[in-house]
């Protein structure tokens, strides 16, 4: 190739832009202006855009060791990316000497994975990089039950990437207990607190659309308000979203983000099908939801994201 | 009133015109629908056509660029959806994707011409695609390699380069 050395930036910017990650990471070799470059805020959203183009599904595995003093213990976590059928191939395998605690499901946003675990340890990985980052402690939870749970997103009005999660306090009777909630933005040091939830919070994993998580509300059936707690990253601010109209199912049993929507299973009443069903914003104002399918529930189906 | 489709004529850098429609040109180049647009008072009232300098690209790039816009433009007229074809992304199922990586299948000189000419005149996706193109041809450089194409000069002590290379080892 012809050696142009007036090749302007803004063209540099955009051939590194369109590398595989990989690729990009060995250019920072280059000289010192790639390296300022492939490191600026501004050229790691470029990559991310032109990433999305060709997103891949990822699974991540743990591995653990037998009972430990508290439980089981994960040292290792595998990334794996899904190839079809039942392949995959091995993207990045995270040890994690010391061992960081059982993990649930992960959140994910823009190829960012956050684990958080049954030690109230939370994670940030980048596979594509190789960055992990343990986030600061969060605030202990009494419940043994509601092991706190992360949700992770991106706030569009800071430009940040956020973490939240709930915890369970001694509420002012020594019998009764709290629900909490906490923020942390990526870069920083400490959690903060925000205003409490409307509701007590269930243990599964939240969903994060486009700025907003969703969690599960922990009431009995009489006292639910049969609406999911919904958390703005931005205004850091609580509000409801309602269930499913659904004739035929039962409450909602596992949600996630899919193709940008809000997207919930839920089994009718004596567990013969599973309906999908997902969130739409017509016009901003008048979001409803919209029956995706409903599956035979002979074999169990959950709706599984793209990362 | 039936109005001729307007045309313009494009003067490479060597002295060669080349005639294009207006509207085609102007919905894919940014920079000549701007010269357009202040030429266009004093054209009102005449009949003479237009023929626009284009002095920092050649005859042979000009020729293939223009193939490349009336090839996206005339796709999206059958469907009437512009925007997905003259503005799709490199990458996506689109039935000018062959076109497009026969289009770039060219040797190293031409690609580098074509994506200055595309910076040039603001064609943002003939911009992307070329851009991906000599990214394609960069995959498997080695670092050496990529200096010499691009004629960089590692501005890197020798602890430094290490240490940067330390840090992203894995990629290697």
């Amino acid at each position: 190739m012809r050696t142009v050395a007036c090749i302007p930036d803004d063209v540099i910017f955009n051939i590194l832009s369109q590398l595989p990650t990989k690729s990009v990471i060995r250019c920072k070799s280059v000289c010192k202006a790639w390296l300022t470059i492939i490191s600026s805020e501004h050229f790691i959203r470029a990559h991310l855009d032109f990433s999305r183009v060709r997103s891949t599904t990822l699974v991540v595995s743990r591995r653990y060791m037998g009972w430990q003093h508290e439980g089981m213990d994960s040292t290792c976590m595998g990334f794996y990316r899904y190839i079809g059928g039942s392949k995959v191939e091995i993207v990045h395998s995270q040890d994690i000497p010391k061992g960081i605690g059982l993990w649930a499901t992960p959140s994910h946003c823009d190829g960012l994975i956050l684990v958080s675990t049954e030690k109230q340890v939370t994670v940030v990985c980048n596979p594509a990089t190789r960055e992990f980052v343990k986030l600061p402690k969060g605030s202990d939870s009494i419940s043994s039950i509601h092991k706190s749970r992360a949700g992770f997103g991106f706030d569009p009005c800071s430009n940040k990437y956020k973490a939240a999660r709930f915890f369970y306090e001694t509420g002012n009777e020594k019998s009764e207990t709290v629900c909490r909630f906490e923020v942390h933005t990526l870069g920083t040091s400490t959690w903060r607190r925000t205003a409490d939830p409307p509701y007590p919070i269930f243990w599964t994993p939240p969903a994060h659309v486009q700025g907003y998580l969703y969690w599960r509300i922990d009431l009995p059936p009489s006292k639910h308000p049969k609406a999911f707690v919904k958390f703005s990253l931005s205004e850091e601010m609580f509000s409801l979203t309602p269930y499913p109209p659904s004739k035929e199912a039962k409450k909602p049993v596992y949600f996630i983000e899919l193709e940008g929507k809000l997207c919930c299973a839920c089994f009718t009443k004596r567990f013969e099908a599973v309906e999908i069903w997902t969130w739409t914003l017509d016009n901003d104002k008048s979001p409803k939801w919209t029956q995706y399918c409903t599956n035979s529930a002979e074999e169990h189906h959950y709706p599984a994201s793209r990362i | 009133m039936a109005s001729e489709k307007k045309v313009v004529f494009l003067r490479s850098s060597d002295g060669e015109a080349f005639e294009v429609s207006e509207e085609v040109i102007s919905a894919a180049s940014v920079t000549i629908k701007g010269m357009i647009d202040e030429e266009s008072p004093s054209r009102a009232d005449t009949a003479a056509t237009t023929t626009l300098a284009i002095p920092n690209v050649t005859a042979a790039t000009l020729s293939r660029v223009l193939h490349y816009v009336n090839k996206h433009f005339d796709a999206a007229a059958v469907v009437g959806r512009p925007d997905d074809y003259i503005f799709c992304a490199p990458g996506d199922e689109h039935p000018l994707a062959r076109f497009d990586d026969d289009f770039v299948d060219v040797d190293n000189d031409t690609l580098i011409d074509l994506v200055h000419a595309a910076e040039y005149l603001h064609i943002k996706k003939l911009f992307d695609l070329t851009c991906k193109a000599v990214a394609d041809k960069l995959k498997g450089r080695t670092i050496d390699q990529i200096r010499e194409t691009f004629g960089i000069v590692n501005d890197y002590t020798v602890e430094e380069e290490v240490e940067v290379y330390r840090e992203n080892s894995w990629a290697f």
